[in-house]
């Protein structure tokens, strides 16, 4: 079989969408548990290490890049039904050319979008970190997830990219099918979108199970259970992972003048997600109504 | 290019012997290096990045430059960079090195190729992984100490922070067993034994600024450039084999207390399972049962707990002073 990412600039709804399919494949009554979701990271350094026979820890980060494809092959001979695995990484070239998510060890991509003003209030709580900096970062077209060189973290190290560069990099390529999935859409018809999905991973959509898994994944769910167990990928300092899941919050928690920065950034990307209008018109209104 | 001197010295053994002078060939010829860890003497005509060792015994171990094939012969298992089957392993890694352990793991050849830098000699992790479950020892990816009741094993998967805690252990007077890679044999009455290793811990930059600026001191090159991860020796190392006392399953949590509670055999012997370094070359090994064998003799035998540290916030040191309360004391 293969392997199917679920790709997303991080806090674009990606632990929610594998939430969702952790349900609709298990198609229990009760909700699984957070800490036993399917479609883990892909970037696992256990995993990479104890598959290749390699030490990722004493190779560079182009020699882990080169190693990836074969790694992901060895997922993917492994897989007797659609593994969806966890990435925000973009799509990217290696330094010898190929794809790092190419066919056959991959056979589509669940590319999940958010508007990225309200990734900038989820990802700043998330780094606990000012609005201001977390722009900055979702405008490095450098910027990496986990380790720098001075350490090691159970994750390899991740390009994360900039928002507009890891966004195009899925739209833009042509060796995968997308299904493409916006937060904000599946946040107003989650059951459509996760039929969507599943039809796409091949998982044959049945509505009974569509009801329950939605079900079972909404939000005070979630975090009841984050309550009561803890979620193992709750990063330290951080109270709670599982925050509000809202769309819209930007409108009270950025300043014009941030809301302004994101645009001049990522406009052309935004508008290909369909989200620029409605910030013009924000800005254009909220302009005239201050004035 | 960069060319490591072992590259170097390959390349003109094999391409240029007739042409060098007697004087150099007698050098190459003589060239050997000892090293002695897991109980077992290994020499090499390659330099490894191990602590050298005194010569003498037999090898139990012979590592020589050789033609490698570029597959094994009928492989039980392959998968990533290795083939294997009952006896023999062989790694490959891309434009770099081949490695070939045959005869139990008591002769290892290696093709270093003649470009590729020199990231093969540091993958020999899994080499070694090979010979020792080769001769039924079970590996685990642990850092371990010696106290004077047995050994304590940290348990857990890459970047956890198995060195950094074994590293702050031996600052409170324990002794370093192995780093890394532990080896197990279980002895003739069923007991767990943990072997002596390397005397080094291998510490990255970060975990070196967070420990005693004795260990910043003592570390070594790099292992590789721009790498930022340190062999240092730990001051205080047992060779010798000591019974499995206690395993501790390390793991992190967001929270910051830390948490030390018992853990259950059956959880005890998933984390044992799961966290065995190249657990997946066994079945091409053949090597199932003698390591299912240990680690049943090590739950059984071994108190097991899981230890749970702050993801942040938690200098080595209170870590090590917590878990020490419940340590008994360094060997005399």
């Amino acid at each position: 079989m293969s392997l199917i990412p679920l790709a997303s600039y991080p806090k674009s709804g990606n632990t929610w969408m594998r939430v969702l399919l952790s349900n609709y494949m298990a198609e229990e009554a009760e909700p699984v548990s957070i800490n036993a979701l399917a479609g883990g990271n892909i970037g696992s350094r256990h995993q990479f290490d104890e598959r290749l026979g390699l030490s990722s820890a004493a190779m560079t980060g182009d020699e882990i890049l080169l190693h990836r494809p074969r790694f992901h092959e060895s997922l993917a001979a492994e897989a007797d039904s659609p593994v969806f695995a966890k990435t925000h990484e973009p799509f990217q070239r290696l330094p010898d050319g190929a794809s790092l998510f190419a066919p056959p060890s991959f056979s589509g991509a669940v590319c999940i979008f958010r508007n990225p003003l309200d990734v900038a209030v989820s990802f700043a709580h998330h780094l606990q970190c000012g609005i201001g900096r977390v722009i900055e970062i979702m405008g490095d077209p450098e910027a990496y997830l986990g380790p720098n060189r001075s350490g090691i973290y159970p994750m390899l190290p991740s390009l994360i990219s900039d928002w507009s560069g890891n966004v195009s990099s899925w739209l833009d390529q042509k060796e995968l099918p997308v299904q493409a999935v916006r937060y904000e859409d599946l946040h107003t018809d989650t059951e459509t979108v996760l039929e969507a999905v599943a039809d796409f991973a091949g998982l044959a959509p049945n509505p009974a199970r569509l009801t329950l898994a939605v079900e079972n994944s909404r939000f005070h769910r979630l975090s009841e259970q984050e309550k009561r167990v803890g979620f193992g990928e709750r990063p330290p300092n951080l109270p709670n992972f599982f925050r509000k899941g809202r769309i819209g919050d930007w409108r009270s928690v950025l300043s014009r003048d941030q809301v302004r920065r994101v645009v001049e950034r990522h406009g052309p990307a935004m508008a290909r997600l369909g989200y620029l209008d409605e910030v013009e018109r924000f800005l254009a209104t909220d302009g005239r109504a201050r004035r | 290019m960069i060319v490591s001197l072992q590259d170097q010295s390959a390349i003109a053994v094999e391409l240029h012997p007739i042409h060098l002078p007697n004087a150099r060939r007698a050098d190459f010829d003589r060239r050997s290096y000892d090293y002695r860890a897991y109980g077992l003497n290994f020499n090499s005509d390659v330099e490894l990045p191990w602590p050298a060792a005194a010569p003498g015994g037999g090898a139990d171990v012979a590592i020589r430059r050789g033609a490698v094939p570029p597959t094994l012969g009928s492989p039980v298992d392959e998968r990533g960079c290795w083939q294997a089957k009952p006896g023999a392993y062989l790694l490959a890694v891309d434009g770099a090195s081949r490695w070939l352990a045959t005869e139990g793991g008591r002769q290892v050849r290696v093709a270093p190729a003649s470009t590729g830098g020199d990231i093969g000699v540091h993958l020999l992790d899994s080499v070694l992984a090979a010979c020792l479950q080769m001769r039924g020892i079970l590996t685990l990816h642990a850092s371990a100490i010696a106290t004077a009741e047995g050994a304590v094993l940290f348990v857990g998967s890459v970047g956890i922070g198995k060195s950094t805690l074994a590293a702050a252990l031996v600052d409170r007077g324990y002794s370093l067993l192995a780093d890394g890679i532990v080896g197990v044999v279980v002895d003739g009455g069923g007991m767990p034994m943990a072997l002596g290793g390397f005397p080094l811990i291998r510490l990255w930059a970060d975990a070196i600024d967070a420990l005693d600026e004795s260990w910043g001191q003592d570390a070594g090159a790099p292992i590789r450039p721009g790498i930022e991860n340190y062999p240092v020796p730990a001051r205080r190392f047992r060779a010798e084999a000591c019974a499995v006392r206690t395993v501790y399953v390390l793991s992190s949590t967001a929270d910051t207390e830390v948490v030390i509670e018992p853990l259950p055999p059956v959880r005890a012997v998933a984390a044992l399972i799961r966290n065995t370094f190249r657990l997946r070359h066994l079945r091409g090994l053949g090597e199932q049962d003698n390591h299912l064998l240990a680690v049943a003799a090590v739950s059984r035998q071994a108190e097991t707990a899981h230890l749970v540290r702050p993801g942040a916030h938690c200098p080595p040191a209170a870590l090590a002073a917590r878990v020490a309360e419940r340590l008994p004391a360094a060997c005399p």
